[in-house]
């Protein structure tokens, strides 16, 4: 893929994206960057490494809690798993940006 | 959307991280390490060589220090942060002038010393409530004669009689006792079989009505006080209290000593409790208490009648709503009462009237010179205090010129001058904390010093108030005295620290480059000249 058709990520979105990877089941780093990779097509660029700082924050607001774990390869990981208090986030953060969207659309729909 | 309890819990996380730093940065490296490796695993399946894979993985990675920061940085308090990088370069700093530091340390445990010795003497008599309970409520009753002609003083002790007829009077008196003083020489008796003969010593005893105890609200450390039972003397004799130091000397300080008989002169008591260290009855160095209406009913008819002239203090309790000033006016008008039962004697030919009033028992006790005597002692500690700040900023400021080489090398790396000065002020509250320790041991040392050799007052029947305030205090730093102690040190940092910390972050840095250059060029023609 070539730079120019990648996206920058909206910002704050981020966290509304790992909180959705999430939701489908526990997940180390890798693999939610390998499911917002692939999932968005690659069209949405995240540099891998600022997903962990995005973690700890969440982890920090208690959104997302972590374990180390084994990968079905027997290697060392650590898995990020969903908290209640993430599943409201993520559903706050969903009905935000929709939100925000629709007016979005709505405007560039009158343009 | 937070609230308290999710704020508590972040709280409690970062406390974690900063318990578990290591172990943090340990995972977080491995953590990153496996995400590198898994990424660069699938660039390889792609058809890329082992290295191309790798250096590929890497770069989609982004940088891993900065990752690493920036992860650390979500867990950090800012200041905190800042706070520790100051205090672990002051320490450093301090290491470095061992000669410094001590004169400054020693400078600031005297001057933080003696203010803090000068504090727990104001605390000790001015400031601390008297160890009974609701003792805002406790007043002394006193009477006066108008005109002061004979005795030229403000009070005059009441005899037990008039004190009887007082009660009824002064409905705002919840509770009342009376309080008269006498010698005796103590014996002890019953003593077991065998034991030689104990000599008698001279006790100060206060004859107190057995109401005395109730009103003030004490509590023996050992038996019981003097309650209304008894009033009336046992088949033994009436009962009596020690005090803390009496027990000491004379018992042993023997736990068994309750129930124990003893003689007061030809008096027969029973001991029934002893007194806290911290209780020292009405009158100055009062050392047992033995219920005046029992020793009437024990004693001679002549005593009997003597103690109905016994002259005494009278101490209240005022009732839950009453005010000072209701009680004050109630005591005036059974004062004028009591001058037709009791005419006041006539001194030639003016006619004198008896006066009353009432202050409160805390302040009834302080000399009028206990006051002035303070603020002196108080005002000559500040400037102690002073002294040593003006000493130690003198000090800093001349140790600041040497550091300008330093300063200029952090302003010059971007350090902002509210950092510097923040960085310098650390510096000298870490010196002002460092010699408040020693300053706490001066102070207790100076307090207890400065206790034994005040003036002691010989007990007066009239004057209450040369009562001895610091018998059986404790000088013991109380939590007022730890509270003012910290306060000084604080404030003392502050003022000797922010001169030079303002000073240091003026520094300017072409001055510093210009002299360092000049310097520079003697050097190099020095060199040159000797080639």
């Amino acid at each position: 893929m070539t730079k120019n058709e990648r996206s920058e990520l909206l910002p704050g979105t981020l966290e509304m994206l790992i909180l959705k990877t999430l939701s489908i089941g526990a997940m180390h780093g890798y693999g939610i960057a390998q499911h917002l990779q692939q999932l968005s097509q690659d069209v949405l660029q995240v540099e891998e490494g600022s997903l962990y700082p995005a973690l700890q924050r969440m982890q920090l607001k208690g959104w997302v809690s972590s374990e180390w774990g084994l990968t079905p390869t027997k290697r060392r990981a650590r898995y990020y798993k969903l908290t209640p208090l993430g599943k409201k986030q993520l559903a706050q953060e969903v009905a935000e940006f929709d939100r925000m969207l629709l007016a979005i659309q709505r405007i560039l729909g009158t343009a | 959307m937070t609230g308290p309890i999710d704020a508590f819990a972040t709280l409690v996380r970062r406390v974690r991280f900063y318990l578990t730093r290591e172990r943090f940065e340990r995972e977080l490296a491995e953590e990153m390490e496996f995400h590198v490796e898994m990424k660069a695993r699938d660039q390889e399946r792609t058809g890329m060589s082992a290295d191309d894979a790798e250096w590929a993985a890497r770069r989609r990675f982004g940088n891993v220090t900065r990752v690493k920061d920036a992860t650390g940085d979500v867990m950090t308090v800012g200041w905190v942060e800042a706070a520790i990088q100051d205090a672990r370069y002051a320490r450093r700093s301090l290491r470095q002038s061992p000669a410094f530091a001590a004169v400054a340390i020693a400078s600031l445990a005297l001057g933080i010393g003696a203010t803090t010795a000068i504090f727990t003497l104001v605390n000790a008599m001015l400031l601390r409530p008297l160890p009974f309970p609701d003792a805002g409520r406790l007043v002394l009753a006193f009477q006066t004669t108008t005109p002061g002609v004979f005795f030229p003083v403000d009070s005059m002790p009441w005899t037990y009689d008039k004190y009887r007829r007082l009660r009824a009077l002064v409905p705002t008196f919840a509770d009342a006792g009376f309080s008269s003083w006498d010698e005796f020489n103590l014996r002890r008796t019953g003593l077991a079989a065998g034991g030689r003969a104990e000599p008698a010593a001279r006790v100060r005893a206060e004859l107190v009505t057995t109401s005395l105890f109730s009103t003030l609200g004490a509590r023996a450390i050992l038996g019981r006080t003097i309650t209304a039972a008894d009033s009336s003397p046992a088949a033994t004799g009436a009962v009596a209290v020690l005090s803390e130091s009496l027990w000491r000397r004379h018992f042993n300080a023997d736990s068994g000593v309750i129930g124990t008989s003893a003689v007061l002169d030809k008096l027969p008591v029973t001991i029934i409790g002893v007194m806290p260290a911290s209780f020292t009855g009405i009158r100055e160095h009062a050392e047992m208490w033995v219920p005046i209406e029992a020793v009437s009913e024990l004693d001679s008819p002549r005593r009997r009648q003597q103690l109905e002239g016994e002259m005494g203090a009278v101490v209240a309790r005022l009732a839950p709503n009453a005010t000072l000033a209701t009680a004050d006016g109630q005591l005036k008008a059974a004062a004028r009462r009591l001058n037709a039962v009791f005419p006041p004697p006539a001194f030639g030919p003016r006619k004198a009237t008896w006066s009353a009033g009432v202050v409160g028992f805390a302040e009834a006790r302080r000399h009028p010179l206990i006051r002035p005597l303070l603020l002196v002692l108080s005002i000559a500690a500040a400037g102690v205090l002073l002294i040593v700040c003006a000493n130690l900023a003198g000090l800093l400021l001349a140790r600041a010129r040497a550091r300008e080489a330093e300063m200029g090398l952090r302003i010059a790396l971007g350090a902002g001058r509210g950092r510097l000065v923040r960085q310098m002020l650390t510096e000298s509250m870490v010196l002002a904390v460092l010699g408040a320790a020693p300053g706490l041991a001066i102070a207790y040392g100076g307090a207890v010093a400065l206790a034994r050799i005040r003036p002691m007052l010989p007990p007066d029947y009239i004057l209450l108030r040369s009562v001895d305030l610091l018998q059986g205090a404790s000088l013991t730093p109380d939590w007022r005295v730890l509270t003012f102690a910290v306060a000084v040190t604080l404030a003392v940092g502050f003022v000797f620290g922010i001169a030079p910390a303002l000073a240091a972050s003026r520094t300017n840095i072409a001055e510093l480059i210009k002299v360092a250059a000049t310097a520079g060029q003697r050097r190099e023609r020095a060199a040159v000249a000797r080639s």
